[in-house]
């Protein structure tokens, strides 16, 4: 049984190589389509401007720098505060109740928007694949023992759930920081030693994903999965080593976070079961086919089948429907933000600053303009680069 | 059939008692109490204790539970001051401890038909527009037609409501001065019979708010946060039904059905059209859904004083019964809304039924 495993078949190998594999002909697919590429183009760009220092190179303001001269300047109008560092700079996209800049709140927002829907996404993906995964290969009574449990979470009114939980994580928050301890501030080491983590992760999975008899892109998801565990760990073992208690901590890392760190926990916990279903779904249809078979029978382990065989399958799919759930997600932050149970302020979302500003929608339109465009032109990004992968992945959809 | 119509219906009482219980235990997890502010000053704290005693706060949890689900002659015999209730499965829902005088019943009665007229006619214009232009669109498959439609379809989806909500105000309340601004202005269409609940001080029944008196100053009131909801509903369903039909064409029944002579009408309409709505069924459930927290978003930006606004006052001020009532009007609406999709798929695509 053992020894069959290790014969790969190397001839087979070559011989796919030498074929058009299906994931080049969906590349070419996927570049062929003007929309879908100007779309990921749009998202690569903007990703790369939420990223926390460049935001800090490229916006002209901080987000919280008020001018009480500039209040409702409207676009174009210079700046008129008396602080010099600031002398000669232009509200390119005018400024809001409070003199703030808005194209640099815009700018910050990006980053509470990106992060929620890239983070909803993984969590999301990771959590309801591995249930999926599980209940498809596991026995009928655990399977039905899942599935029971993802069809109670499909009847909840789930904004109803996130919006209790953002209440008590925020309670808790008022709570704990009510007790007056000493602000916590993260040493300086610590963004560095996070930084290596992830770099070793990032390293090892794509050299685990390129080796010929490797597991493929599985490793990558594993290693910065572990690499994210790591230093949430870390950080919770720094902020308790002050003498605060765990969920005191965790009200750190929010605060760290601007907020969104139990956004993430509330979105995450309750939106996996799509993923799960259709995970659940290809991996029962894949199970039964020949190749799987195949591999049973020169006695393969189940842990390979499912990496190596089922996972490759499912994963496709999977992405497609976590590119196209994140619109999802960054709606309800915005939403969230928008009734107060979001980001905290001063930080800015595209959410909060919609709330802030639509009361006096009539005197300063473009405070409200501005971050209705960021956030539908991003959403629209993100549903047409949905629909390309959809399009290039699927063959049915093709030519015609 | 009905040996699934019955399963169905059976498997939705666990589900409705753990939303219960997970609501109650995560409103009472989180810190602070009804009664800690009133309006902005704090209450003297044996104001405090004589209202948490009257409301039975201070009884155990597993106590307050059981008195909610099934009422206070049960769980609580023999120590009935204050309040007493009949609990949960009677249909009583508790006082608010806001709202004084009022219960919680009362107040969903009142906010509840509010919420339903405005999902629904959502809903409707949903359908109404998103899928028909779905049909359209594939029918013109790859054609200027089809592209404007889905290109049209991908921005309405791309639109928060927390964007048009505002917008929508902006253009036509404000500049253009169509329609009001805010608020609801449903009158019930049996007002004689709602006069007589009023004239005997008594609370106006459901189904009473629940029909409104076609006036011209409702539907003026109710266009905008009807197009503000309705709007992502009829994209996605357009997106969806041009799909499933663009697939069903291509099928090979389809193309039988060409083949033996049958007029292009007779093949869209009777082979085509009906195949292709199926996966459109399975999505209202979840549409549904969508819709209960879309209202969530246009009460807040349209000031209409439904549950959804509710809701979320009553989370801020611990008003514990009320989150619980409201919480379980929306998963009783949720899940009765996804047995009736299943129901119906089980009937439209028979091999469900045999699972």
């Amino acid at each position: 049984m053992t020894t069959a495993t290790d014969t790969s078949p190397k001839d087979l190998d070559l011989a796919a190589q030498r074929s058009r594999s299906p994931l080049r002909d969906a590349l070419t697919q996927f570049l062929k389509n003007k929309v879908a590429l100007a779309a990921l183009i749009f998202i690569i760009i903007e990703v790369i401007i939420a990223i926390p220092p460049v935001t800090d190179l490229v916006a002209p303001f901080p987000y919280d720098k008020t001018s009480l001269y500039d209040n409702l300047a409207p676009p174009g109008s210079p700046y008129t505060g008396r602080d010099p560092e600031f002398q000669g700079k232009v509200f390119i996209l005018g400024a809001d109740y409070l003199g703030r800049d808005l194209l640099s709140r815009t700018l910050y927002g990006a980053q509470v928007s990106l992060a929620v829907g890239f983070v909803g996404a993984t969590v999301s993906l990771l959590v309801g694949m591995l249930v999926g995964l599980i209940s498809g290969y596991s026995r009928p009574a655990i399977d039905n023992l899942i599935m029971r449990l993802v069809d109670f979470l499909y009847a909840l009114p789930i904004l109803v759930f996130i919006i209790l939980m953002q209440v008590y994580f925020k309670a808790v928050a008022r709570k704990e920081s009510a007790e007056g301890l000493e602000p916590f501030t993260l040493p300086s080491w610590f963004g560095w030693v996070m930084f290596t983590l992830f770099a070793v992760a990032l390293i090892a999975g794509i050299y685990m994903a390129r080796r010929e008899d490797g597991g493929g892109a599985q490793y990558l998801f594993v290693f910065l999965a572990g690499a994210m565990f790591a230093s949430f760990l870390l950080f919770v073992i720094l902020v308790m080593r002050t003498g605060r208690s765990f969920m005191a901590s965790l009200v750190e890392i929010d605060n760290a976070f601007g907020g969104m760190f139990f956004l993430f926990i509330a979105l995450g916990l309750l939106n996996w079961i799509g993923m799960a279903r259709i995970t659940r779904g290809q991996v029962l249809s894949v199970k039964n086919k020949e190749y799987v078979e195949a591999a049973k029978a020169i006695g393969a382990t189940d842990r390979r089948i499912i990496f190596q065989h089922i996972l490759p399958n499912v994963l496709g799919p999977a992405i497609i429907y976590e590119t196209l759930a994140i619109p999802g997600y960054i709606f309800t932050e915005a939403f969230l933000s928008f009734i107060g149970l979001g980001i905290n302020p001063p930080r800015p979302s595209w959410g909060n600053m919609i709330s802030e500003n639509y009361q006096g929608l009539r005197a300063a339109p473009w405070t409200v303009l501005v971050p209705s465009v960021a956030l539908t032109i991003t959403v629209l990004a993100f549903n047409f680069l949905g629909d390309g992968l959809r399009d290039a992945f699927d063959p049915r959809l093709r030519g015609e | 059939m009905l040996q699934f119509v019955i399963r169905r219906i059976i498997w939705t009482i666990p589900v409705l008692f753990l939303v219960t219980f997970f609501t109650f235990a995560l409103v009472r997890a989180i810190p602070g109490g009804p009664f800690d502010f009133a309006g902005d000053k704090s209450l003297p704290p044996t104001v405090v204790k004589n209202l948490e005693a009257k409301y039975h706060l201070n009884d155990p949890l597993w106590q307050q539970f059981c008195s909610y689900l099934i009422g206070d002659a049960v769980c609580r015999p023999g120590k009935q001051n204050g309040v007493a209730s009949k609990g949960v499965l009677l249909g009583d829902l508790g006082p608010s401890f806001r709202y004084r005088g009022r219960t919680v019943n009362d107040i969903i009665a009142t906010a509840l038909p509010i919420s339903a007229q405005l999902g629904f006619m959502a809903v409707m214009l949903g359908m109404l527009i998103g899928i028909p232009a779905g049909i359209i669109a594939a029918l013109k498959h790859n054609t200027p037609i089809d592209y404007t439609a889905t290109f049209i379809a991908v921005l309405g989806v791309s639109i928060s409501n927390v964007v048009l909500g505002p917008f929508l105000i902006w253009i036509f309340a404000l500049k253009l001065g169509w329609f009001p601004v805010a608020t609801w202005a449903a009158e019930p269409l049996f007002s004689n019979i709602a006069e007589k609940y009023i004239a005997a001080g008594e609370q106006v029944p459901m189904w009473v708010n629940l029909i409104p008196k076609p006036t011209k100053e409702f539907f003026m009131h109710a266009v905008l946060p009807v197009v503000t909801l309705g709007t992502a509903l009829s994209a996605s369903l357009a997106r969806l039904t041009r799909g499933s039909l663009l697939q069903v064409i291509r099928e090979d029944y389809i193309r039988t059905a060409r083949a033996k002579g049958l007029r292009e009408r007779a093949v869209i309409v009777t082979h085509a059209l009906k195949n292709s709505l199926i996966p459109v069924v399975t999505i209202l459930g979840p549409m549904f859904a969508g819709v209960l927290t879309g209202t969530f978003v246009v009460e807040q930006i349209f000031a209409i004083p439904g549950l959804g606004r509710h809701f979320v006052t009553s989370v801020g001020n611990r008003d514990y019964p009320v989150v619980l009532g409201t919480t379980l009007v929306y998963a009783v609406a949720i899940v009765i809304a996804n047995m009736l999709v299943d129901i119906t798929y089980a009937w439209l695509d028979p091999r469900v039924r045999l699972e």
